[in-house]
């Protein structure tokens, strides 16, 4: 989870596209980033200045939400076609070559095979001993808006710049 | 500059100097081009960040420069530490100084092969499913993955983070117990570090623990994790240990039925938190950006076609797919499960033994070229370093000799949560 300390306002500006300031080196990844499956478009997201980034471990434990993908429930994971490894690149926002396609499809066969050795994993109950490590929710410098800015390809005004939507 | 280039060990060759006093002073430090260095390009040896320069220090980095270490360069590495023998790095591979032709494994190759070229003092690797003890074993020297949480992951470019560890490589074990000393400890910006439950103070101390002496050290020896090697390497492996048990310590077989699992559960989880922390990688806050308009679902997905090789590909897609609705249950929940059990199972032995011994690697350092193609061929030569990153566990890797063909074999010694000491003084008696 990525906790910036300014709120971020969701303001809309034609054609510009801004996420949060989570950066490259952060030791955190948010599954809910990813939802963006629906027609958003036309979002600005201010950044706040001088945000400070406090990093937690989030270990994607949920299931993303991807309605799309409800009707391939419990269907037969044995069988990898290389319709389905479109559709999987198409998820997660990554294009395809035709040849890279095919070479994934028999890859993916092979490597999810030997993932079946997980079906002999019996129910383990937890032994789990954490505890919630608490400190005071103070304010600290952050980057700054330029140096959070630094390494976008494009910006204008203060945003990231995101593709001109046609 | 030096050698080291012969063997496209660095990314980037640019010296970053540290305080002028302190225990790493006159020392270089070579750092892995995934932890952050503030000025200084960080590519995770991905196009996808060929001209990323990171804004702040890794709270590694820092403690470096605090220390008084020179930072002589970025090293190379497996693209974002996704492979065994760096050969997956979108700036070319890197050659094992320690056994030409061959690879120096993975992924932080680069690293292990500056400090056996001697180019470097020391460096630090990072460490998901044996990215630090892998090629340390490959090249011959020295390398510790640490407790989980005993080392901060702040400005580590994150791949899997509930497994991964920064850690350090060095030519002896004293030398790198020195550099853990310097970078280990509790750091504000990662808030799953933690003090060593049992140590006095916040810093706690490791190269005292070098001195060699085993006498009385009771030795558990996996069979799991034996039986499968090559034989070149286990020869090697029990050699030593009969030389440790000459010097007073003793060994026993133990069982670890879990870790038959240990790779495919390992697998999973690394790719489904890859998936998820790659996503970030848009073209739009950094990136290639190639500046397509148009929709922006294909859009990113264009820049990321471009940026991203094909095992971080492999990867992103298997981990989509691991967690995607209808197989989330089959495959993360399982891979959980699995990692509960070698959790308890390594408890479990570590009551019967002070530490546990394998090879590090069940087999030598691959040719250059070989294992490229075989992807799953790849991923099991990680079945003996992937069950410690799953069960949270220290373990070092020492040289433990050479095949008849001269290749290095590296024997690995796990210790219980934060018992970095044990694993070094059992470690100090090799090397």
């Amino acid at each position: 989870m990525v906790t910036l300390a300014h709120s971020r306002e969701p303001t809309c500006q034609r054609g510009r596209w801004v996420g949060g300031v989570g950066g490259v080196g952060e030791s955190a990844g948010s599954p809910s980033r990813r939802s963006e499956t629906g027609p958003r478009v036309d979002a600005v997201i201010r950044i706040g200045r001088a945000s400070s980034i406090e990093i937690l471990t989030a270990a994607p434990g949920q299931s993303r939400d991807m309605s799309d993908d409800a009707e391939d429930a419990g269907t037969d994971a044995d069988a990898v076609d290389p319709e389905e490894v479109r559709h999987v690149a198409d998820l997660a926002r990554v294009d395809l070559a035709d040849d890279d396609v095919d070479r994934f499809t028999e890859q993916f066969a092979d490597i999810l095979a030997s993932f079946e050795a997980l079906d002999d994993v019996p129910e383990i109950e937890r032994e789990e001993e954490l505890a919630n490590v608490m400190r005071p929710d103070e304010r600290h410098e952050g980057l700054s808006q330029d140096e959070a800015l630094s390494n976008a390809p494009e910006t204008e005004d203060g945003y990231f710049k995101g593709p001109r939507v046609s | 500059m030096t050698m080291s280039t012969d063997y496209n060990a660095y990314v980037t060759v640019e010296e970053i100097d540290g305080a002028e006093e302190g225990p790493l002073a006159g020392k270089t430090v070579a750092v892995k081009d995934n932890i952050s260095t503030e000025g200084v390009r960080t590519t995770c040896g991905s196009a996808m960040l060929d001209d990323y320069v990171p804004p702040y220090d890794a709270t590694v980095v820092e403690r470096l420069k605090d220390a008084g270490a020179t930072i002589p360069g970025k090293t190379n590495m497996d693209e974002f530490g996704m492979g065994t023998t760096t050969e997956t790095s979108a700036f070319g591979p890197v050659e094992n100084p320690a056994a030409p032709g061959h690879v120096p494994g993975g992924s932080s190759g680069g690293s292990a092969a500056v400090v056996a070229a001697g180019d470097a003092d020391m460096a630090l690797g990072s460490d998901t499913g044996g990215s630090i003890r892998c090629p340390a074993a490959f090249c011959g020297v020295v390398g510790i993955k640490p407790t989980y949480g005993l080392v901060s992951r702040y400005g580590l470019v994150a791949y899997a983070n509930s497994l991964e560890q920064i850690g350090p490589i060095a030519p002896t074990v004293e030398a790198a117990a020195e550099l853990l000393e310097v970078i280990a400890g509790p750091d504000g910006r990662d808030a799953t570090t933690r003090a060593p439950p049992e140590a006095e103070s916040e810093q706690p101390e490791y190269a005292s623990a070098a001195d060699g002496d085993v006498d009385g050290l009771d030795i558990g020896v996996p069979t799991e994790l034996v039986e499968g090697a090559d034989e070149r390497v286990t020869e090697v492996f029990w050699d030593a240990i009969a030389d440790l048990e000459d010097r007073g310590a003793s060994s026993h077989e133990v069982e670890l039925p879990s870790v038959e699992y240990a790779v495919e559960s390992y697998y999973v989880i690394a790719m489904s938190e890859a998936s998820s922390n790659l996503a970030r990688f848009d073209g739009v806050r950094y990136g290639q950006s190639g500046g397509y308009d148009g929709n922006w679902n294909e859009t990113f997905a264009e820049s990321r076609r471009k940026g991203f090789g094909d095992e971080v590909k492999r990867r992103v897609l298997l981990g989509t797919y691991a967690l995607s609705a209808g197989y989330h249950d089959k495959y993360y929940a399982k891979a959980q499960d699995a990692r509960a059990w070698i959790q308890q199972d390594f408890d479990e032995a570590l009551t019967e033994a002070d530490v546990l011994a394998s090879p590090t690697m069940p087999v030598p350092p691959m040719a250059m070229g070989e294992s490229l193609d075989d992807p799953l061929t790849m991923y099991l030569a990680d079945a003996n370093t992937t069950p410690v990153n799953m069960a949270n566990l220290p373990a070092i890797s020492v040289p433990a000799g050479e095949t008849d063909e001269g290749l290095p074999v590296g024997l690995q010694f796990v210790g219980p949560a934060f018992g970095e000491r044990e694993i070094i003084r059992a470690g100090s008696a090799l090397a």
